[in-house]
């Protein structure tokens, strides 16, 4: 009497044992992970090259794992890291007691630190886990120089041109004190 | 007590003393009122305009801070009171118009009122879109401490601390409205000794310390309560230490002792920005000529077989070893360095390395310090510096003059305290005896000093270390004392010995002619005392200490010298002194770094640190201090009272009892003031040595 209801779930098993499989094959095909997924850290910079970090430790506070040590100092004209008086001198992440929630990510205020979407992180021993801050801050170059359209007429020297003079005041007071030098 | 004053609170009936602040009065109830520029040791200002609350039948709205209590007052704050709770928002939104953007990268951050109290009483946004004023920053204004201008909100807590507190009125408002900021005069800086305090009080991340600059967060350290081993005003701090590291020291307030300031010297004796100095970790011993590194059981059994050799020479001469102790000796080093001297090498030479005078002791000198400044309406201050003796001292006596007490110097009259004395004799040297007699002699007949001294009814007499030295002067103010302590007239002396725990090593019997608790050596009665807790026998000569006691190596008397934590080659010594130092057949020291003492030394024991160690310190008041242990000792370092236990056990000394429990117990046997420490926490016994 049951017969046919077994024969019934052989029929579905069947019909998805031949019909099209959901399965990525790893590693030559490579799910799309969402834009927000929280993987590996890095720590960014400006557009100029100057790094994000001021190493106000608010990730390290709001850690819920500890898992973030960052030790700041004094940004000098001659040794600059960021903008500004402060950057972090030493940034590790223990990668193994991370639990990659994002909170520093939340936290931190000038976006420096962020989440990306990295996770093959698989090493062969304990210590290579501790992240250090050459590891986490993201590489840069300068920008190769961009060579000017020919079609760029040259402005009279001595007059600022109408859009900069609706600018912000700070520069249309330089423009000023310029035009008082002259 | 009759005339207190009833008032209502958000409809709360309290009931507080007349002259209380209406700030005050709310706080004693549990009414959080926002302040920024109220601190309840300076004159209030009202600058802030933080604090106002509604009182009823008054138009507008009045500082809490400033405004006394008075009967029947009806006062309204931000929980009862619309208009309060705008009028709050408002003014911390003023006060942020200016204040830049700089949490993250702010050293208070974390530990910020202004922040505190904007997340609890401010607006929630602000509609501030203009440029702020800028400014270069951050400016050193002194030695230790930075002003970021663009942070301060000019609550002139700071410049009030300098011109009220500690009187060095070295910073002030410069310009006036908008363009006013904090600076010191032209060419001037903050080199006040009390300058750490400013960084301390002030509510925003303005006055930073340069040494602390950058170095952690509020979140990330630990709050250990200790005890400052600089000076013998013995200020309780706390220690904030991460990961064992000490990253700065903070007030710890107790007004039995310190106001909650500290002085630079002690505040800033812990610099995480500059580099540490090289520790010992190993213990050293003299082999051909040279210092070698041992093992410590290598040492130790060196040092005692040393010493024993020399102890038990043919004779068993008495007195032919000795100790010095360096001024921060904790109270049990002391005991125990003492009682090994005594009992297993027959020794009274025991000689303290910072002014352990025995003047303390003498006729009608007892510990003098905070609580009787307190109490007093005339102080004397005889040939003492307490600027830079005793720097929190000197904080009270200007404290206790601003409340109407009376200054009396008399010695050098060019120091800091004689602006403020109403009466200054200046004498030196031999001089000071015969002015102290005179003045004497001038009490009855009502002239001179000696009249001022006799107008009043509560005398604090505090003698200098130097001058406690010198026994005319001694005897001369023991008389001075007797003439004023007649017609209703009270009189507490002391000395003002600036030696960390000078106090605490005559308590402690760490002196040629003391035993614990004040018993004289000479004593038959109290020898037997002690006699009996140790289970030996105390030579009854009394010892050497200071220079006699080096003088006494030089001619070979003195064979061997134990130094703990001292350093005498490094001052000027005279070459008789310096010769005794070389003579030595055996010199063992206990030090944390090299120092020119240990390079002369036979054995040279790796110590702990001040901040590494537990005990306790009695300060200039008589108080004993119960400190723990901030850090824990540097790996191959033992600290003082592991190296005299370890001496002792190697000495077959009958030690019964080693933890520092039981030597506490031991030492509370037979110190009165010791055993009343033992409330098991840091720093808290209610009484001075005064008390019993």
């Amino acid at each position: 009497m049951f017969l046919i209801e077994l024969f019934r779930g052989m029929g579905i098993t069947l019909k998805h044992f031949f019909g099209k499989t959901i399965t990525i094959q790893y590693p030559e095909q490579r799910r799309v992970l969402y834009d927000r997924t929280r993987w590996r850290h890095i720590l960014r910079r400006h557009e100029n090259g100057l790094e994000r970090c001021i190493g106000c430790s608010l990730c390290a506070g709001s850690c819920p794992v500890h898992c973030i040590r960052v030790v700041a100092a004094e940004n000098t004209d001659a040794d600059r890291h960021s903008p500004g008086e402060r950057y972090a001198k030493t940034y590790e992440i223990n990668i193994l007691r991370c639990i990659f929630c994002g909170y520093c990510q939340d936290a931190c205020p000038t976006g420096a630190i962020v989440l990306r979407k990295d996770f093959e992180l698989a090493r062969d021993h304990r210590s290579k886990f501790l992240y250090t801050k050459e590891m986490l801050l993201e590489p840069w170059s300068p920008p190769q120089p961009v060579p000017a359209p020919a079609e760029v007429v040259a402005e009279p020297a001595g007059r600022p041109s109408i859009g900069a003079l609706r600018g912000p005041l700070d520069s249309r007071v330089a423009m000023f004190c310029r035009q008082e030098a002259r | 007590m009759a005339d207190m004053i009833t008032l209502t609170i958000d409809g709360r009936e309290i009931v507080v003393p007349p002259g209380t602040k209406i700030i005050e009065a709310a706080g004693s109830v549990g009414i959080e009122i926002p302040r920024f520029c109220y601190h309840p040791k300076l004159t209030p200002v009202a600058v802030c305009r933080c604090c106002l609350v509604e009182v009823e039948k008054v138009p507008k709205l009045i500082p809490a801070c400033a405004t006394p209590v008075s009967a029947g007052m009806v006062v309204r704050t931000r929980a009862t009171s619309e208009k309060v709770r705008k009028a709050q928002q408002g003014m911390i939104e003023f006060l942020l118009i200016n204040h830049p953007l700089d949490c993250p990268v702010c050293d208070k951050g974390g530990e910020c009122p202004l922040q505190d109290q904007t997340l609890a009483y401010g607006p929630g946004g602000t509609r501030f879109a203009e440029k702020k004023y800028h400014f270069k920053k951050p400016v050193p204004l002194g030695p230790h401490i930075l002003i970021d201008r663009e942070r301060c909100i000019l609550c002139l807590r700071c410049v009030q601390f300098q011109r009220e507190i500690a009187r060095h009125p070295q910073i002030s408002v410069t310009y006036r409205g908008r363009d006013s900021f904090i600076d010191t005069a032209p060419g001037g800086t903050l080199d006040s000794n009390f300058s750490g305090n400013t960084a301390e009080i002030c509510p925003v991340g303005a006055l930073t310390s340069r040494h602390y600059r950058f170095r952690a967060r509020p979140w990330e350290y630990e709050r250990k309560p200790s005890v400052c081993p600089e000076c013998a005003c013995g200020c309780n701090v706390y220690t904030h230490v991460r990961n064992g590291e000490i990253l700065r020291v903070a007030s710890r307030e107790n007004p039995l002792v310190d106001d909650g300031w500290l002085c630079d010297r002690g505040r800033f004796s812990v610099r995480p920005d500059e580099p540490a100095l090289p520790r010992l970790t190993t213990p050293l011993v003299r082999i051909n000529g040279k210092l070698m590194p041992v093992s410590w059981d290598g040492a130790l059994e060196f040092a005692t077989s040393a010493f024993r050799k020399i102890a038990q020479a043919p004779g068993r001469p008495e007195g032919v070893v000795g100790a010095i102790a360096g001024p921060s000796a904790t109270n049990e080093e002391l005991y125990l360095l003492g009682r090994i001297l005594r009992t297993s090498y027959s020794s009274n030479n025991l000689s303290f390395d910072g002014g352990a005078s025995s003047a303390l002791r003498s006729a009608g000198f007892a510990p003098v310090g905070t609580p009787d400044i307190d109490w007093a309406d005339t102080i004397l201050l005889i040939a003492s510096d307490p600027s830079r003796d005793l720097p929190i001292l000197d904080l009270r006596i200007k404290k206790t003059v601003r409340k109407g007490a009376r200054l009396a110097i008399l010695g050098d009259t060019s120091i800091e305290l004689a602006s403020l004395a109403a009466s200054t004799i200046q004498a030196a040297g031999t001089d000071l005896a015969r002015a102290i007699e005179e003045i004497a002699r001038n009490v009855p007949a009502q002239t001179g000093q000696g009249a001022f001294l006799s107008s009043g009814k509560r005398i604090v007499v505090a003698l200098g270390e130097t001058a406690s030295r010198d026994k005319a002067v001694v005897s001369e103010v023991g008389k001075l004392i007797a003439a004023l302590s007649k017609d209703g007239r009270e009189v507490r002396a002391g000395v003002f010995a600036g030696g960390t725990n000078a106090a605490g090593a005559i308590e402690m019997g760490f002196h040629p002619e003391y035993l614990p608790g004040l018993r004289r050596i000479d004593d038959v009665r109290a020898r037997a005392q002690v006699e009996a807790v140790w289970s030996a026998s105390i030579a009854a000569k009394a010892g050497l200490a200071g220079s006699s006691l080096l003088c006494s190596a030089a001619h070979g008397e003195v064979k061997a010298l134990y130094i703990m934590g001292a350093d005498p080659a490094s001052r000027s010594l005279t070459p008789e002194e310096r010769e005794g130092l070389k003579r030595l057949e055996c010199l063992v020291v206990t030090t944390d770094r090299m120092t020119k003492t240990a390079e002369m030394a036979h054995v040279v024991l790796p110590s702990a640190v001040f901040w590494e160690k537990a005990g306790s310190l009695t300060n200039v008041a008589g108080r004993v201090q119960r400190f723990e242990a901030a850090v824990p000792p540097q790996a191959g370092v033992k600290s003082d009272v592991e190296i005299l236990v370890a001496l002792a056990k190697a000495g077959c000394l009958p030690l019964s009892k080693e933890t520092p429990a039981d030597l506490a117990d031991e030492i509370a046997r037979l110190s009165a003031p010791y055993a009343r420490s033992f409330s098991g926490r840091t720093g808290t016994p209610a009484m001075s040595g005064r008390e019993g």
